[in-house]
């Protein structure tokens, strides 16, 4: 019997997907993997014959599309089964950063035949063939998200088992309870100890109130893995888009002198002050009666408010009222600490203006860069207060997956506390402690569900 | 030439009956091989048939056609539904029984069915050709030949039977234990392992001072096991509670020394939930009493059974020690307790129909299979007893899902968790406890009762009256309103807050202290013919009750259900090469290629099989 027919995944089509996150970098690479391959990339590939390449070999050459011309010069890695991430034969190719370059190289690739992976497909195959257990699965889904070292942190706190033990506990005295309840239910005649109501009561508020702690934990541990959400909002024309581009030091979003050309939002992350930052640029506000405009302007509110920190935007030339009314317009209440308000274009104000204005808020000016610093050291200070509001506890739930079962453990011991209030008998009690266990047991791993593993998996990007 | 019969069923115990009993009247030629037929049915332990748990699955088990419930309706001489404080899903029937009198109605049941002959004598050796199983010969050098053997020997298989330090060889009290069988299935590398149970010692009535203890009546009106059965109309005769105390403790410790337990000479595992009176003193050290049931083992005997007193301790420290509790001061034991040791093969060695996985035609139910009670076994002899016949028929095999009935939960955990202590029956082992009630056995499981050939067509058509009647009735519950002026009067008795507009009966009846049965007499309603005549069906009317009061509970575990059903319904294919998936952890690729489960759903609830080898499982066949 060969290798080929006991694998697990043997037999089925080849994928391959951008494996490099979406961005500007020096490098992209495209990860395929499948039986065919080497096959596949070999004919789109112009250097050497790597249908006959070793595992492990590193070759220099050229992608091409359906009628050879040349698409970008590459670097080709051939990994051969069981020796590589998935298991199966697979190629890495390393080409130029850039978003239409990576992408052209990967169209010509579908062309011959191999299929688009599906969001965590690469580590779902690696896991079928025995290359990593579930927990190690996981683990890649959270690292992949990680942005910054503490992330990392985080997820290696995480495997060490903080978070299990922290369930575990609860879990356990829900275990007992529920063992209380049913000794009542099934020892009728026998004189055995009972909870009381009271002590019930306890338990119900008090494991509530641990699971919340843990859960609060999400918010910042979603910012310590995806990175600060940072939202540029305000009028049409105000200088969001020029904003962004001075940040990012490039010329990164379409920026006209006709109001309302940024109609999508477009997102862009990097590093400040060792912050990993999203900067989400909003569509312009205004009151107007363009029905698209305004689905716009839904959409931006939307995301100011899950943002974690918001940047209301006013022409320093409109004055504070400006800044006031692009409050209203978001429908941001005025004591809302994330929000920060800018007063953009200074170099077209008077000196004495700006001094007025900077009572109010930040004066900057995104073409001159006049402002710049204070702003970024600003954003510094929000992040830092953003992140502590819910990082008290020693648990940080970072996984979107484990808060769904926090969250469906409170619930079912909320539905627990309501039925003691109704006067429900043990057996009712019993089925809602039952819930809360089996949805925190799903946390590590007590109990299995198809549903939990399609989550899983459902939270890998594209590519690996 | 031996005698040729379709099924031979060794042992007339509880299980035995069941299986010969559903063998025959499905069609078969069966003969039941007993050591002694007038021990049909004994009931070696307690006088009594159901309890928590244990009664739905007599109720479940007179649904699918089965006897033990008649039999002990024709027995009892107290009937009890337990946990009545609690809601329905928990209410337990419950019969004292005349030890004698089952005995003697469950031979008269055996002896009624055609094709079923009862053959005195004890099987030696099985005869298996080719891994199928082809007859048994008898010591008495008897031959029977038959085409499935079940074999239901209880504790008899090399039973042992201690009292302190006095060893006696044999099953149950004055019985013989049963050599060969065990050791024929041996030679087929099956496992076996021993296990260990216990009785309490026998009082006589007349030595007891029962103004010294509190009475146990039974219920008015008493409400018989089977579906089948009318009203009971007897004379209940109570039950007694006393208690015993430090002095009584103190006198069982001066024996531990000689306790075949403590001593080491029965290492077996026993039940857990049933302990001993001296296991309770030690585990529980600090309580200073532990309660007693005096159970009288008969309307017209002397005998009783002094439940929660199970001891192997030498007789003369079981006797000081009674005497010490009130009630008793002048107790005279008639027998003592003693503990039994017999063998058992650990259960993942049979197949959901309870067919060995070895031998063709060879099925095991009841206490060999590691469980203990009567109900328990009785349960396992009737699936054992249809799945026989189905299988000489080539026809598919009855399998009780987990979610259908308290038989699906016993026979899937024996199989996928084969237990290593005697296996007993709680409500706590249902998932779905709220909707596998004792009071609708009938609507789960006639229908595959009536279907197999088990339950009369009178029978099953007038529950599929009542159920047309529920269906109608629990629409109208939920669509009809009533006007205030109709519904306050009646709210104000109850009492509960008045309404202020029209509101649908279903509201009303949810409300605390608000009965079904009151809401559907008020003015407007009883016209409705509907209506008019569930009224007068109490059966009918206590399915409907339930159903309103407990809608949001009773819709949630429909929904489980379903999302159970869709892992039972991921099936494994028969041959599945687990030794293909290399993410699968040891013991787990063990375990599953061990126990060979059918469905995902089943491979999640075999012990050591991991929640991660699921989840690979249910990825490599694409579930």
């Amino acid at each position: 019997m060969t290798q080929q027919q006991t694998r697990a995944t043997a037999g089925q089509d080849t994928i391959a997907a951008i494996a490099t996150p979406p961005g500007t970098s020096g490098i992209a690479v495209i990860r395929v993997s499948g039986d065919d391959a080497i096959d596949r990339v070999a004919a789109r590939f112009r250097g050497a014959d790597i249908r006959e390449a070793a595992t492990h070999t590193l070759h220099h050459g050229r992608i091409c599309d359906t009628r050879g011309r040349i698409l970008d010069e590459v670097l080709v890695s051939v990994f051969r089964e069981p020796r590589s991430y998935t298991g199966e034969n697979s190629v890495e190719i390393s080409c130029h950063g850039g978003a239409v370059v990576s992408r052209r190289v990967l169209s010509s690739l579908l062309e011959t035949g191999v299929r688009h992976a599906e969001p965590g497909e690469f580590t779902r195959r690696a896991f079928l063939n025995g290359k990593m257990d579930l927990a190690q699965a996981e683990a890649v889904a959270d690292l992949i998200h990680a942005q910054s070292e503490e992330a990392h942190q985080a997820s290696v706190r995480q495997l060490e088992g903080a978070l299990s033990r922290f369930v575990g506990g609860i879990r356990d005295e829900l275990l007992h309870a529920a063992g209380m309840l049913e000794l009542s239910l099934d020892f009728v005649e026998d004189d055995v100890e009972l909870l009381d109501d009271g002590q019930l009561n306890t338990l119900f508020d008090e494991s509530i109130r641990r699971i919340q702690t843990a859960l609060d934990s999400f918010g910042s541990g979603r910012i310590i893995r995806d990175g600060m959400r940072v939202a540029l909002a305000g009028p049409p024309n105000v200088g969001k888009s020029s904003l962004l581009n001075t940040l990012l030091g490039t010329r990164r979003a379409i920026v006209t002198e006709v109001p309302g050309t940024t109609r999508d939002y477009i997102e862009e992350g990097m590093l400040l002050n060792g912050e990993y930052m999203r900067f989400i640029d909003t569509a312009g506000m205004r009151s107007t009666d363009d029905r698209i405009e305004n689905e716009g302007i839904a959409i931006s509110r939307d995301m100011l408010r899950d943002a974690d920190i918001v940047c209301l935007i006013a022409d320093a030339r409109e004055g504070a009222r400006a800044a006031v009314s692009v409050r209203d317009l978001a429908l941001l209440e005025e004591e809302d600490a994330r929000v920060q308000l800018l007063f953009n274009k200074a170099d077209l104000v008077a000196a004495d203006t700006a001094t007025e204005l900077a009572e109010h808020g930040l004066v900057i000016s995104a073409r001159t860069g006049d402002g710049m610093d204070r702003l970024t050291a600003r954003l510094a200070e929000l992040a830092r207060a953003a992140r502590q509001t819910s990082e008290q506890g020693s648990v940080l739930v970072t996984n979107a997956r484990h808060a769904d079962c926090l969250q469906r453990g409170i619930d079912a011991l909320r539905d627990a506390q309501r039925a003691r209030r109704d006067r429900m008998t043990e057996e009712f009690l019993a089925y809602e402690v039952r819930r809360a266990i089996d949805a925190l047991g799903e946390i590590i791993g007590a109990v299995s569900s198809e549903d939990v593993l399609n989550s899983i998996f459902a939270r890998f990007c594209i590519g690996k | 030439m031996a005698d040729r019969y379709d099924i031979a069923v060794v042992g007339g115990g509880h299980a035995g009956i069941e299986a010969a009993v559903a063998a025959a009247r499905m069609g078969c030629s069966v003969a039941l091989i007993t050591m002694d037929p007038d021990a049909t049915g004994r009931m070696s332990c307690n006088p009594a048939i159901g309890g928590t748990a244990k009664g739905h699955l007599v109720r479940e088990i007179d649904a699918l056609g089965g006897v033990m419930g008649m039999i002990a309706d024709a027995s009892a001489i107290q009937f009890k539904m337990l946990n009545r404080s609690k809601g329905p899903a928990v209410w337990s029937p419950r019969s004292q029984n005349d030890r004698e009198e089952y005995s003697r109605a469950a031979l008269r049941m055996v002896r009624s069915i055609p094709g079923l002959h009862i053959i005195r004598g004890m099987v030696e050796l099985l005869h298996v050709e080719n891994d199928r199983v082809r007859g048994v010969t008898t010591s008495g050098g008897e031959e029977i030949a038959c085409q499935a053997l079940i074999v239901c020997a209880g504790t008899f298989l090399n039973g042992t039977m201690y009292t302190g330090l006095d060893m006696t060889i044999g099953g149950r009290f004055g019985e013989q234990p049963a050599t060969g069988i065990t050791e024929t299935l041996l030679r087929y590398e099956f496992e076996t392992g021993r296990l260990k149970t216990g009785t309490p010692p026998r009082v006589s009535m007349r030595s007891l001072d029962l103004d010294e203890t509190t009475i146990a009546p039974g219920d008015d009106p008493p409400q018989p096991f089977s579906f089948q059965s009318p009203v009971p109309d007897i004379r209940q005769v109570p039950c007694y509670i006393t208690r015993t105390d430090e002095r009584t403790h103190e006198i069982m410790r001066e024996g531990f020394d000689q306790s075949p337990m403590f001593t080491g000479r029965i290492k077996s595992i026993g039940p857990r939930y049933c302990p001993s009176i001296e296991d309770k003193i030690v585990r529980f050290a600090d309580k200073t009493g532990h309660h007693l049931f005096l159970e009288p083992e008969g309307r017209d005997t002397d005998v009783v059974y002094v439940n929660g007193f199970s001891s192997s301790l030498p007789a003369d420290i079981q006797l000081r020690a009674l005497r010490t509790v009130p009630g008793m001061r002048d107790v005279e034991m008639l027998r003592p307790g003693y503990a039994v040791e017999y063998d058992f093969f650990p259960p993942h060695q049979l197949r959901l129909t309870l067919e060995t996985k070895a031998i063709h035609g060879l099925f095991l139910a009841g206490q060999v299979n590691g469980t203990s009670g009567y109900e328990e076994a009785a349960a396992q002899g009737l699936i054992a007893g249809i799945n026989a016949v189905l299988s000489l028929r080539g026809e598919e095999p009855f399998i009780l899902r987990r979610s259908e009935a308290y038989i699906g939960v016993l026979i899937d955990d024996l199989v996928n968790k084969s237990t290593l202590e005697p296996y007993r029956m709680f409500t706590s082992r249902a998932e779905y406890r709220l909707l596998l009630r004792q009071d609708n056995a009938d609507r789960r499981l006639m229908p595959h009762g009536h279907r197999l050939g088990l339950i009369p067509d009178d029978v099953f058509l007038a529950m599929h009256e009542r159920e047309r009647q529920i269906s109608s009735l629990r629409s109208i519950v939920e669509s009809r309103t009533l006007a205030p002026g109709t519904l306050n009067p009646f709210l104000r008795g109850i009492p509960s807050p008045p309404v202020s507009q029209n509101e649908f009966l279903g509201k009303i009846i949810r409300r605390e202290g608000v009965r079904a049965e009151d809401v559907l007499r008020l003015d407007g309603l009883a016209s409705d013919p509907d209506i008019a005549r569930a009224v007068r069906d109490d059966r009918v009317l206590e399915q409907v009750e339930i159903e309103t009061k407990y809608m949001g509970y009773i819709d949630r575990q429909h929904r489980d259900i379903e999302k159970f059903r869709r892992a039972e319904e991921a099936l494994i294919p028969e041959n599945f090469d687990y030794a293909r998936v290399h993410s699968l952890s040891t013991e787990g690729r063990e375990k599953l290629m061990r126990i060979r489960p059918r469905s995902i759903g089943q491979a999640s609830r075999i012990s050591g099989v991991s929640s991660s080898d699921v989840s690979i499982l249910m990825v490599f066949l694409g579930k």
